[in-house]
């Protein structure tokens, strides 16, 4: 049985159709995450899931049970989610225990709910803290009180509203980190809203990529990167290059080589896309054959665990490409010299170009 | 060396050793603010001075008749208003603020209203609605035959009559903070306590009540600081209070040290106000955790709980407001042509003319003690500023004592030694002049004023100051190019609330005006002494029309106020 069920979700802003007929189902125990820019529709979802947003058509389904449909539209506090905001928004006038104690409200004695409190302030680490006030905390500190207190009444569901964008980078990653330790500990079902690629495929076991309002590919995060379905999904994900081409005989032309363009029809125009990481550069020997394809190199910057390189690569028709390679490690090759190229072409995925836009 | 004097010449190489003084108290800027502080703040220390000459048998005399009843009244007053308007006002600002319900716009700004009008007028305007022989009465009796002593009546002038016009006309102080604090709290703080499985009724009681506390406590304060400073409605429903006893220990009985120490005591009532309030803030500290502001949800309310959420809003506007300007109106209609002549149109003058001086002298004040404390933001200026803010909480016949007594005691002594040396009298030279009753409305209305300007002067950041200087400004180009224009329509709205406050006014000017120097409210109130309340409507719809010009000032201030909501 499904945590969270949504049947053919739309929902409209005056004119504006936010969400336009979502579905999609999480699993007792898993992680999804709304992955989309701003403005698509992946917090209107979640505040429809929640009970925040009447709904307007389709159904919600929260652990089998129909919590909204054209009839019924349960308030929030009798669907038993646990919700998370961006802000966090701790209650300014309780303490960090009283804070997450506030969502126990069926444990009528006061010791019982302190102690689920202090439990669950333990598993996020903060148990020290329960006597603080929430502007005494620090932002790290201030999300994982909210986290204890969604989690505290053991909700089936977690809603996550973009849950780190108020962090800096650094403290990111280790309160993602400890957030994925404890949702999967809870057993709980989370689904997460996003507009980073990154962290979504940190957090999730699937995927929901969302544009205008529609949920435009999902699936495991391995597969929306190395399958895209689209021009945007593929561009969604990382920095990727762009080549123009034309189908000729089931393939286009490129400074690499053809590349495979299945199905596609003779004759039209495509977009070939190329992760920077499938272009894997090397040096050329003195008296090595000449390679395949070779490229100027424009600049070459480290970036910790992988180096940029940009490359100028040779005349196609009169004009010079651009492009960005990723090379793991460290991997700087001087201005002007001239590497070898080679292109991956599990990472190059070619549309036809009426759909770039 | 005069006082002033900052630079010595020659002393030291830079010239600019600090003299004794300046050590002491800064500099120019800090004097002024010290100055201006210091006379706001002299009435009160001279009431206080006043009420500790001893009066012997006269304050015997008050302590065993008068003075349980005026503390009595006085507490009864305080709570029935404070729960009044407490109610209202918390109530209304939660309905327009949270749910949708048709005319919730309009309710948001028409809430606002009675604050138009003065309780005095509401006092006077009711009692000729509702006495024996007002259309109320009359109509009831025209349509059930019944005679006299046929039904009972409630009587309109009595202590429950007061806490009734007082809160209707006093809630709008609540309403206003209320919603703004419900306005400013995250939306997203009431959702998560909605999804922690509370109702919209418990999420109300257990977070948004709590968070808006400090606001409300706030609004209540300032009601009961108003309901102290009333005069006009207790003395005219006889509830002896101590504005009223004050009023017949100085004029009635003609010891004015006892109206001092019956001011003193007042001024007691204030002070555990004002320390009231700062306790229930306590400990808890309620900076917004969240940042993030959405559009309020406002839950559709449908059926019976609109039309509910109807009547809550539109009660105490049709009994605040439209009831009573109605019955103005009315009643202007039939007695206008009689009543506005030259006199009228004198008192008109009148009014303006103390209004426009006050209000002038209270944004120049302003403008200077905002200044200093930009100039020198040190402790002593910042203590100051707050000094001089202090004084709206001090009741207006407080006020009047303060300066008062010791005015008349300058200008007696003067006149004493000019008459026995130069055979000449002098007369008044300071008590009932325009001096005196400007100088009174100044310390009741500064706060105003100072509020308005500091909060303008800050949206002037530093680095403005700083980009404008390396642009080649200097200061005082500076201040006329970059401050001037910023601050100029906050300078105005400054003025104009004050103005209004002082059109309203009527226990301090009562008291205090140069003799034969009537205004619209003392026009108000003496025609409603003598019975002639609809010939009183005439001024008192003048004021009453002066007094909406603030509450639109103050409900646009309100619509702009919300982050993220700016022109919602």
């Amino acid at each position: 049985m499904d945590a969270l069920r949504l049947d053919r979700v739309s929902h409209r802003f005056g004119g504006l159709l936010a969400v336009d007929e979502v579905s999609l189902a999480v699993h007792p125990g898993e992680v999804v995450c709304l992955l989309g820019p701003s403005g698509c529709g992946k917090t209107t979802v979640l505040r429809i899931a929640a009970g925040l947003e009447r709904l307007q058509a389709g159904r919600v389904l929260i652990s089998g049970q129909t919590v909204a449909d054209g009839t019924i539209d349960l308030p929030p506090e009798k669907r038993g989610v646990g919700l998370v905001f961006q802000d966090y928004a701790l209650f300014p006038h309780l303490n960090v225990l009283d804070n997450v104690a506030f969502g126990l409200v069926d444990a009528r004695d006061t010791p019982a709910r302190k102690a689920r409190a202090q439990d669950v302030l333990a598993q996020v680490d903060m148990a020290d803290w329960a006597a603080s006030w929430p502007h005494e905390l620090s932002g790290g500190q201030q999300q994982r009180v909210a986290l204890a207190r969604a989690l505290a009444p053991r909700p089936r569901l977690v809603l996550l509203d973009e849950p780190f964008s108020g962090l800096d980078s650094r403290l990111r990653d280790q309160v993602r980190d400890q957030t994925l330790h404890v949702l999967k500990q809870s057993g709980a079902a989370t689904l997460m809203v996003t507009h980073d690629s990154e962290e979504a495929m940190f957090m999730a076991d699937r995927i929901a990529v969302m544009r205008q309002g529609r949920v435009v590919q999902l699936g495991r995060p391995t597969q929306l990167y190395c399958q895209p379905d689209s021009v945007f999904v593929a561009s969604f994900f990382s920095e990727i290059n762009r080549i123009k081409g034309v189908v000729k005989s089931g393939s286009v032309h490129t400074p690499f080589g053809a590349v495979a363009a299945d199905g596609l029809a003779e004759g039209a125009e495509v977009a070939v896309l190329i992760r920077p990481e499938a272009l894997r550069l090397s040096a050329i020997e003195d008296g090595a054959p000449e390679p395949a394809s070779a490229a100027r190199v424009l600049a070459a910057r480290l970036l910790g665990r992988t180096s940029l390189i940009h490359l100028c690569m040779g005349d196609m028709g009169g004009q010079h490409l651009h492009l960005h390679a990723r090379m793991p490690g460290q991997f700087l090759p001087t201005e002007d010299e001239i590497v070898a190229v080679d292109l991956d072409r599990r990472q190059t995925f070619v549309f036809p170009i009426a759909e770039t836009t | 060396m005069t006082l002033f004097d900052r630079v010595a010449p020659g002393d030291g190489p830079g010239g600019r050793a600090p003299s004794a003084l300046a050590a002491v108290f800064g500099d120019v800027w800090t004097l002024v603010a010290l100055a201006l502080a210091l006379g706001v703040a002299l009435p009160v220390i001279a009431v206080f001075g006043l009420a500790a000459i001893p009066t012997g048998p006269v304050w015997r005399h008050l302590v065993d008749t008068v003075l349980a009843i005026y503390v009595g009244n006085t507490v009864v007053l305080l709570i029935g208003v404070g729960i009044g308007v407490l109610t209202i006002g918390v109530g209304t600002a939660w309905l327009v603020t949270m749910y949708r319900f048709p005319g919730r716009r309009v309710f948001q700004v028409a809430l606002l209203l009675p604050m138009a009008i003065p309780a005095y007028v509401i006092a006077y305007t009711y009692t000729g609605l509702l006495d024996f022989a007002g259309p109320v009465q009359s109509g009831l009796r025209a349509l059930t035959g019944w005679a006299r002593r046929d039904y009972w009546w409630p009587e309109v002038r009595s202590l429950g009559g007061a806490i009734a016009m007082l809160t209707l006309v006093l809630y709008p102080y609540v309403y206003m903070l209320a919603r703004a604090a419900f306005l400013e709290q995250s939306v997203c703080v009431l959702e998560i306590s909605r999804t922690l499985g509370r109702g919209p009724w418990r999420t109300f009681a257990e977070v948004a009540l709590p968070l808006a506390r400090p606001a409300i406590v706030t609004g209540v304060t300032l009601a009961l600081m108003e309901t102290l400073n009333d005069y006009g409605t207790v003395q005219y429903f006889a509830v002896d209070t101590f504005a009223t006893g004050i009023f017949r220990a100085w004029f009635g009985m003609g010891q004015p040290g006892a109206a001092a120490q019956l001011a003193a005591i007042l001024m007691l009532f204030v002070l555990a106000l004002i320390l009231a309030e700062r306790l229930s803030r306590g400990r808890a500290r309620f900076h917004q955790t969240s940042m993030r502001y959405r559009g309020l949800p406002g839950l559709e309310l449908r059926g019976a709980a609109s039309a509910l959420a109807i009547g809550a809003c539109a009660l105490p506007v049709l009994f605040g407001f439209i009831v009573p300007a109605t019955a103005l109106a009315a009643w202007a209609i039939k007695t206008a042509p009689a009543m506005v002549d030259v006199h009228f149109l004198r008192l008109a003058r009148n009014s303006f003319v103390l209004a426009a001086i006050a209000a002038m002298a209270a944004v120049a004040m302003s403008v200077l003690l905002a200044y200093s404390y930009r100039l020198r933001p040190s402790r002593l200026v910042f203590a100051a500023n707050r000094v001089a803010a202090m004084g709206y909480a001090a009741p207006g016949l407080v006020v009047a004592v303060g300066i008062m007594l010791p005015f008349a005691e300058f200008d007696n002594r003067i006149d004493a030694f000019m008459r026995a040396h130069f055979g000449w009298s002098t007369g008044l030279l300071l008590s009932g002049t325009l001096v005196a009753v400007t100088y009174a409305y100044l310390v009741r209305f500064l706060a105003v004023a100072l509020s308005t300007v500091e909060a303008s002067l800050a949206k002037v950041t530093p680095s403005m100051d700083q980009a404008a200087r390396t642009l080649g400004h200097g200061p005082l180009a500076t201040v006329l190019r970059v401050h001037a224009p910023i601050m100029r329509p906050s300078l105005l709205t400054a003025a104009v609330l004050v103005f209004v406050d002082v059109m309203k006014e009527l226990p301090a000017t009562l008291v205090m005006r140069p003799f034969n120097f009537d205004t619209l409210a003392i026009r108000v109130y003496e025609l409603a002494g003598d019975e002639r309340l609809a010939d009183s409507s005439s001024a008192a719809l003048a004021i009453v029309l002066v007094g909406i010009v603030p509450v639109a000032l103050i409900s646009r201030a309100i619509q702009h106020g919300r982050p993220g909501n700016a022109g919602a």
